[in-house]
């Protein structure tokens, strides 16, 4: 069982979209940011 | 209601939303394609990020029992065509919303395909975000 992480620091990612576009979790401050993981693509 | 019905709402709010994908190639175009996606589909490769969030993988019951055919039947219904599935069907997917100081504030890790949070569930705890900063400030 994984505990809640409510309430602690994100964690910093850095990542490409499709378009080869990085995304970087520094880029979204000052903004409210929803990830949303899918299970798998189908 | 889907989390893509509700993306008018979410723009009203400013908030940013990252789809996120361990699959890639053409199965994430293909699903970018398929679904109309406008939010950008990150493909985290090495599930580094998934794990960070102990989004790990799922029980059986939780993969293929009931609740999960169910989950899958309401998509049939809604019209979704289901494809063939990635490249792991065990690995769990979730959500997780930031705040605008860079804290989590909801953190959800699906159980399987029946186990998100509703749409209204996310909005209002990106509202209670918005609430604390504008008390904070």
């Amino acid at each position: 069982m994984t505990a809640s992480m409510v309430g602690r620091a994100a964690v910093p990612f850095d990542l490409e979209d499709l378009d080869g576009r990085r995304h970087r979790l520094e880029d979204y401050r000052g903004r409210c940011l929803l990830l949303v993981f899918h299970r798998h693509l189908g | 209601m889907q989390l893509r019905e509700a993306a008018e709402e979410l723009e009203r709010r400013r908030v940013a939303v990252l789809v996120v994908t361990f699959d890639d190639g053409p199965l994430a175009r293909n699903y970018a394609s398929a679904t109309g996606l406008t939010w950008p589909l990150l493909v985290d490769h090495d599930r580094g990020l998934y794990h960070a969030y102990g989004m790990l993988r799922g029980r059986a019951w939780d993969l293929y029992g009931p609740p999960a055919i169910w989950a899958y039947l309401k998509l049939l219904f809604r019209g979704r065509r289901l494809a063939r599935p990635g490249s792991d069907v065990t690995q769990l997917g979730g959500d997780v919303v930031i705040d605008e100081g860079g804290s989590v504030r909801l953190h959800h890790i699906g159980r399987g395909p029946a186990d998100r949070p509703s749409v209204a569930d996310l909005l209002a705890a990106i509202d209670a975000t918005r609430r604390s900063s504008s008390a904070a400030s």
